[in-house]
């Protein structure tokens, strides 16, 4: 390879079979990243219809959104407001429960792999079965409520824009096992001297979690609440299948319309591909922003036991 | 809030034509003989633009006695058949659309042996998506079922105004009218979407319970209000624990499909503010959210919970229904239904004599980019002859060809066929909206109701919504083609 | 070390016998362990309440309605078992064939991940080369990126290739070496012990050779568990089949149900309304295929995601 040819002769072989094996990544990551992200861009300050040529529009795409969209605020609001619910809620409530499994009793083994099982059951299947069990006339947990609990006037769920949001809090914290089984392996990472050591310096069970347990699970903490993040700020599929793809997209009074459903609806179901781009730009540049910002403060509040930055 | 709406029948308003304003043009004096040989002449040189619209009751007696002729005449105006060409036909598939292949294709290969028909089915959810996106690609189908408008509009669909006329077939007289403006139309005048039946979507109402809570049945052919609504919906109304015991007033009745002044986006089709507002709809929806409060209605998976629909069981006062499954629900599950217009706004204007249904149709569109163009001619005239027969034995609904409705002598045969008839052929005609984001009317709803918003601020509120998604529609609308 | 153990084992002692009865360890002990047990299983109900019930949904005759109330949980008559098959083969609706599209899908997108994962990591785990910090960052980074800022360009992308309505855009990608997986398989790789490497080059092998006969059955472990995530991602996936599948007959079962769905949700009439607990069937039906592998595969799989939670 002429590339490198000033070097010696094995390690330009080596390079030579590296780029080779990593030639499939590199064809992808061009073909189907790099320039769709660039394209994007572009394609944010256009208007195209799919069925008419490509017309540039300069920034009348963003004019629209921030000055004429109701339903972009709408369903930034709605994202928003899952997420800061739904973020602290599955950290904490995660933590627990591998504090839970991590007890030393007999079938935890079992626990776990019950717990995590919902994890891995397809977004709509979730749903689904969710929906019917919301049903406010007929749903198992109205039944319960009215039934067995003597609630007055148990709420409408899915049908009420009031109680839309909190439905899918439920739905979504039936699946917070998956988190768990993370923060689990995190705290089986910590190795038993410290807690050892913690109690002989007289430390009670409060003490040694918030001093022991929870620093040193601070970087598996961090870990979720990025990918928790990034992934909440996409959140589609059970929203989608809740909402209903015709009239219903977006929930009783859009109070499910998040983001990625309207984008989804801008771009695929009325076909404007420059609008679409330019709301999922505006997407990528709030979630950049909140990233920075969480990974700014993560110096002050994570720590790494080997000392530096993993 | 579930509406037990037709799913088509929200995709056809959707992806409908409305036209102008009828040409008026009414000239009452007519002689037998004359209408004869009028249609004679017709046929004969075979594009007669301006026509004379006649009164309804003259014209059908006329009609039965041309209709040898004319119907002879019909097959041999047809041009030759082509003798060979594929042409793929989309629709949504399923259950739906099997009788294409199960009757109508056979049916049409028997007199077009040569030309080879494809049906292909893809489902509504994605159905205007992925038109658009072959349309883009260059390769649009060669026929579809309600194609979006502004494909009409942006020069991709073939216009059958020639077509029909060339098999003596003059839409004004010989279809019902406002079918073909509501559905078939643009806002320039031409025909675009080939119809295929004339589908009536109206109200009905179980004449047993009406009797049983000792009110009068209702007349088709007259009109009555929101309060007249809500009387009979509490008479008949039957609050019970038990669900088997439940008896509801009515079924809710969507507000979109009210044929009535004041419009809720005005005469123009432009203007909101100031239509949907206004104290007509304030005063209606007062009502109707009282009959809400009241438990009035069946609200939600009530059908589910049943195995059926309430109106279907017996269960409900009124509904809305589409006659196709109205004479199924009268002659399967034995209810005595009746069709009837939808609760109205008190009458107002010129058109307050009209009947507040809707009439509708499927519509087919050939593409203008097809490479069998003499093939599509053939089966869209096919559609709307010889074809609309078998699809309206099938379905029930009458066709929307006069000539054809004579021939099957359909009004003797089918149920409460001349009520129908009479509200078809009554219609009002809608002004064009393009399609547009109608959310508002829904999230209105919910705000009052579910949200226990106000109803007159909730209301001015909503219609600011909705105005500007007009608007913008519109704005989208007069771009295209530019 | 000795130290520590005597101290502790005096506080044990201690303990023992001073304080209340509740300071006691062995009371403390079984409180402790009833509390954690009652609330374990507690959690455990309300996980399988969902599934059971519709299980007992799925199992009802049709004419029984699947909404009665109070509830029923088990069907009053009898357990209607083929329902599990009618639901498969309506044909409006031919879930079965949705579910063999997905089946292939699946596959494809299994043999994909295998073989891109292991290739594309290999370098980054073992070889030296310009720029190899670098690209190793670009790819950590790619995971970050929300994916709707590429889903338009893509899709645009793939329309113009004329890939749209085919299955190829939700099979090639997977040849490309996704981060995750290649993260996953690239760490593991790690861990095999570079003398290794050393002695395959001085018996004469080449690097492509040293890859294929040495780290590639070496890193099976990971490599199983690549094909495991591969296969629930792929089955459960629904906005890819949603935006590039155009034609019924495509459908996976995701989809598929999305559009089974629909239909029942909305009261249609006489003529084409589905029975609920059908519905309830291939929602089942859905689900088993993963948790069946769950449950056969769960150690390798909660250690896989474990893995990639502590070292990210």
């Amino acid at each position: 390879m002429k590339l490198f040819g000033r070097k010696n002769t094995l390690a330009s072989r080596e390079a030579t079979a590296a780029y080779v094996f990593l030639s499939p990544w590199l064809i992808g990551l061009i073909c189907f990243m790099i320039i769709p992200i660039i394209l994007s861009l572009a394609l944010s300050f256009t208007r195209w219809d799919t069925y008419t040529p490509v017309k540039w529009i300069g920034l009348s795409n963003y004019k629209e959104m921030f000055v004429e969209d109701r339903l972009f605020l709408k369903s930034l609001g709605v994202t928003l407001k899952f997420m800061a619910v739904w973020e602290p809620l599955h950290i904490i409530l995660g933590v627990l429960l591998a504090l839970l499994l991590n007890q030393k009793l007999r079938g935890m083994n079992f626990f776990r792999t019950l717990f995590y099982a919902p994890a891995v059951i397809s977004g709509i299947a979730v749903a689904l079965m969710w929906m019917s069990l919301l049903d406010p006339d007929f749903g198992v947990v109205n039944y319960i409520l009215e039934g067995w609990l003597g609630v007055q006037k148990a709420p409408n769920w899915l049908r009420s824009p009031i109680w839309a949001m909190p439905s899918l809090w439920m739905m979504y914290t039936w699946g917070v096992g998956g988190s768990a089984v993370i923060y689990l392996a995190g705290l089986q990472n910590i190795s038993p001297h410290l807690y050892e050591a913690a109690e002989i310096d007289g430390a009670g069970s409060w003490r040694k979690f918030w001093n022991v347990t929870l620093p040193l699970l601070s970087p598996t903490i961090f870990f979720m609440l990025i990918t928790g993040l990034i992934g909440g700020f996409q959140t589609f599929t059970q929203a989608y299948v809740v909402g209903g793809s015709g009239s219903g997209l977006g929930g009783p009074d859009h109070s499910l319309l998040f983001y990625m459903l309207h984008l989804y609806q801008q771009a695929f179901i009325q076909g404007r591909m420059g609008y679409g781009a330019a709301l999922a730009w505006f997407l990528v540049v709030i979630a950049v922003i909140v990233v920075f910002v969480v990974f700014g403060t993560s110096e002050r509040w994570v720590y790494y036991e080997s000392g530096k930055k993993a | 809030m579930s509406e037990r709406l037709s799913r088509r029948s929200v995709l056809r308003l959707m992806g409908a034509g409305i036209a102008l304003p009828v040409l008026a043009a009414c000239q009452p004096q007519v002689i037998k003989e004359t209408v004869v040989v009028e249609k004679e002449k017709v046929v004969k040189e075979t594009v007669v633009q301006e026509k004379v619209v006649k009164e309804t009751v003259v014209q059908e007696k006329e009609v039965t006695k041309v209709v040898e002729k004319s119907v002879e005449k019909l097959v041999t105006a047809v041009p030759a058949p082509p003798k060979s060409g594929t042409i793929e036909t989309w629709d949504f598939g399923g259950a739906e659309f099997e009788f294409i292949d199960t009757a109508m294709i056979p049916d049409f290969n028997s007199r077009y042996p040569g030309i080879t028909i494809k049906h292909v089915g893809i489902p509504e959810d994605g159905y205007g998506t992925k038109i658009k996106t072959v349309v883009a690609a260059g390769t649009p189908p060669d026929v579809c079922v309600f194609a979006d408008r502004a494909l009409s509009k942006a020069g991709q669909i073939m216009a059958v105004d020639d077509l029909l006329a060339s098999a003596g077939i003059d839409w004004k007289t010989d279809f019902i009218v406002p079918i073909v403006n509501n559905y078939c139309m643009i806002d320039d005048g031409k025909v675009y979407g080939m119809p295929t039946q004339a589908a009536l979507w109206a109200g009905a109402f179980n004449e047993d319970l009406f009797k049983a809570a000792g009110l009068e049945p209702i007349n088709p052919e007259q009109g009555y209000d929101f309060e007249a609504w809500y009387k009979i919906a509490k008479a008949i109304n039957k609050p019970s624990k038990d669900i088997s015991n439940r008896v509801w007033g009515t079924d809710v009745i969507d507000l979109r499909y009210n044929n009535n002044v004041p419009k809720y986006c005005g005469e123009d089709g432009k203007t909101v503010i100031g239509n949907w507002d206004s104290e007509g709809w304030v005063k209606m929806y007062q009502i109707r959210v009282q009959m809400w409060k009241e438990e009035l209605f069946p609200i939600g998976d009530v059908g589910t919970a049943l195995g059926g629909g309430p109106f279907e069981l017996g269960k409900s006062g009124m509904t809305q229904e589409d006659y196709g499954p109205l004479r199924k629900i009268i002659e399967e599950k034995g209810i005595n239904a009746k069709v009837c217009q939808f609760p109205r706004f008190p009458a107002t204007g010129e058109q307050s004599g009209k009947a507040s249904v809707v009439g509708w149709s499927d519509s087919y569109y050939g593409f203008k980019a097809t490479k069998a163009p003499d093939a599509v001619r053939a089966w869209l005239l096919y559609l709307t002859t010889d074809g609309m027969i078998i699809r309206s034995s099938l379905s029930k609904y009458p066709p929307i060809n006069k000539q054809m409705l004579a021939k099957m002598n359909w009004v003797e045969h089918n149920l409460q066929g001349k009520e129908v008839m009479g509200l078809l052929n009554n219609q009002q005609v809608e002004p064009f909206k393009p399609y547009f984001d109608d959310s508002p009317l829904e999230t209105f709803w919910t705000r009052v109701t579910e949200s226990g918003q106000p109803i007159e601020a909730t209301l001015h509120e909503s219609a600011k919504e909705l105005q500007a998604n007009l608007d913008k529609a519109w704005k989208e609308w007069n771009e295209i083609g530019k | 070390m000795a130290q520590k153990s005597s101290i502790s084992q005096r506080a044990v002692r201690t303990n023992q016998y001073v304080g209340s009865f509740w300071g006691r360890k062995s009371v403390r002990r079984i409180v402790t362990a009833t509390v954690c047990y009652a609330i374990l299983v507690g959690i455990g109900l309300l996980i399988c309440m969902p599934i059971s019930w519709m299980l007992g949904a799925a199992l009802k005759s049709d004419k029984e309605t699947i909404f009665t109330i109070p509830p029923t949980w088990i069907p009053t008559t009898s357990w209607h078992w083929e329902n599990f098959y009618r639901s498969m083969v309506i044909q409006a609706y031919p879930l079965w064939r949705y579910t063999l599209n997905t089946l292939f899908l699946v596959g494809a997108n299994m043999l994909g991940a295998l073989l891109s994962c292991s290739v594309v990591a290999y370098p980054l785990a073992r070889l030296r080369f310009p720029g190899q910090n670098f690209l190793f960052s670009v790819m950590i980074a790619t995971m970050l990126i929300p994916y709707p800022v590429v889903l338009v360009p893509q899709f645009l992308l793939y329309k113009t290739i004329g890939w749209y309505g085919t299955y190829l855009p939700l099979i090639v990608p997977s040849f490309t070496g996704g981060a995750y997986l290649t993260f996953l398989v690239r760490q593991y790789m790690r861990s095999i012990p570079a003398e290794l490497d050393d002695a395959s080059r001085i018996d004469g092998c080449n690097y492509y050779q040293t890859f294929l006969r040495l780290i590639l059955p070496l890193s099976s472990p990971v490599l199983v568990v690549v094909i495991i995530f591969t296969f629930l991602w792929t089955w459960n996936d629904f906005m890819g089949p949603l935006i590039y599948l155009s034609r019924q007959e495509q459908f996976t079962l995701a989809v598929g149900l999305q559009y089974f769905k629909e239909q029942v949700g909305r009261y249609l009439g006489t003529q084409y309304s589905i029975k609920w607990n059908l519905m309830m069937a291939a929602t089942l039906i859905s689900i088993f295929p993963v948790l069946i592998l769950y449950f056969a595969v769960q150690e390798k799989l909660i250690g896989g995601i474990a893995s990639v939670g502590l070292k990210g």
